[in-house]
């Protein structure tokens, strides 16, 4: 009987792994382009912020569970058994990466909170002539803090997207070295 | 709408700035967090330098960072809507400098968690543990 926890799960573990990190890399970056778009004051569907905010956040929960599930196999039959001792350059990268995935999760949470109310007022503005930005408030000050929660917007979701994009190719380099 | 707005915004950069400093904590201090032990598959709680055997603190400062991080929010958004009740004066939200501060302390709280793992795991000397002459059987 297999010493490490879920290791004869391995094989299916790293595909569920896998798909819902593909998931994750096409909505974060779709989220993140809608962001781009309020941020040049353009309009987006209102229906795409919060689907793209919740779509991402799931996957991204999915991805992080997957490879918490996974990493007790990964430090001891990968890790100790063959990285440190042949390319500790490779298990140093896989940290960098674990690390990066906890703290970009608040950056995926922090989307979606924007956009549930973002995609309230979006909706209400781009029926009414389809600029998003515009027509949201007579007031100035508004108008500005407006602007700020969507740069907030936009650097929750371009961060987002920059941490999933980068634990891609760290996790593609580690598997390139010793498989999974 | 413009005052939830503005205050998910504010709720949004106080869970991010602090997970990342909680996070950039355990990164520094080393603090006594729960390990998980996979060769002996048992839980324990304190710093992986104490720890004879293969342990993983992974875990541990994940649950701490994010844990406080949404106790905190948590803290802050339950004493904004204390405020909000009926009978008492209606406030307009966070400010627009209060936003900018708030994403400002994100971004920078960020940049140097990653900037400190980064540093410490660039040519990090790995340890080779001692493993028993079979550990997967």
């Amino acid at each position: 009987m297999p010493s490490v926890f879920l290791q004869s799960w391995g094989p299916l573990l790293v595909v569920l792994h896998s798909l819902s990190a593909i998931v994750l890399c096409g909505a974060s970056v779709h989220q993140a382009l809608l962001a781009v778009l309020l941020v040049q004051q353009r309009p987006v569907r209102s229906r795409s912020l919060r689907l793209y905010g919740w779509t991402t956040l799931l996957a991204y929960l999915s991805t992080l569970t997957a490879g918490a599930l996974l990493y007790p196999r990964y430090r001891v039959v990968i890790r100790a058994l063959f990285l440190d001792r042949h390319a500790p350059w490779a298990a140093n990268l896989f940290d960098f990466k674990e690390n990066l995935a906890t703290i970009g999760l608040p950056l995926a949470i922090g989307a979606l909170l924007i956009a549930q109310p973002l995609s309230t007022i979006a909706l209400s503005t781009t029926k009414a002539d389809g600029d998003a930005l515009n027509r949201t408030s007579n007031e100035a000050a508004s108008e500005s803090s407006l602007r700020v929660v969507i740069w907030m917007y936009g650097v929750m979701t371009v961060g987002t997207a920059l941490v999933c994009l980068t634990n891609v190719v760290a996790g593609l380099l580690c598997t390139a070295v010793r498989g999974a | 709408m413009m005052v939830d707005l503005r205050r998910a915004a504010l709720y949004a950069s106080i869970l991010s700035t602090s997970t990342s400093l909680v996070f950039f904590l355990t990164g520094v201090v080393s603090l006594p967090v729960p390990l998980y032990l996979p060769l002996d598959r048992r839980w324990s709680i304190g710093t992986a330098a104490g720890e004879p055997s293969l342990s993983m603190d992974y875990f541990g400062r994940s649950l701490i960072a994010l844990g406080v991080a949404g106790i905190v929010t948590g803290a802050v958004a339950l004493t904004a809507r204390s405020w909000h009740r009926p009978g008492r004066a209606t406030i307009s939200g966070p400010t627009t400098k209060t936003l900018r501060l708030g994403l400002a302390y994100a971004v920078t709280a960020f940049v140097l968690c990653a900037s400190l793992f980064a540093y410490k795991l660039y040519g990090r000397e790995a340890v080779l543990t001692e493993l028993p002459s079979d550990p997967l059987h």
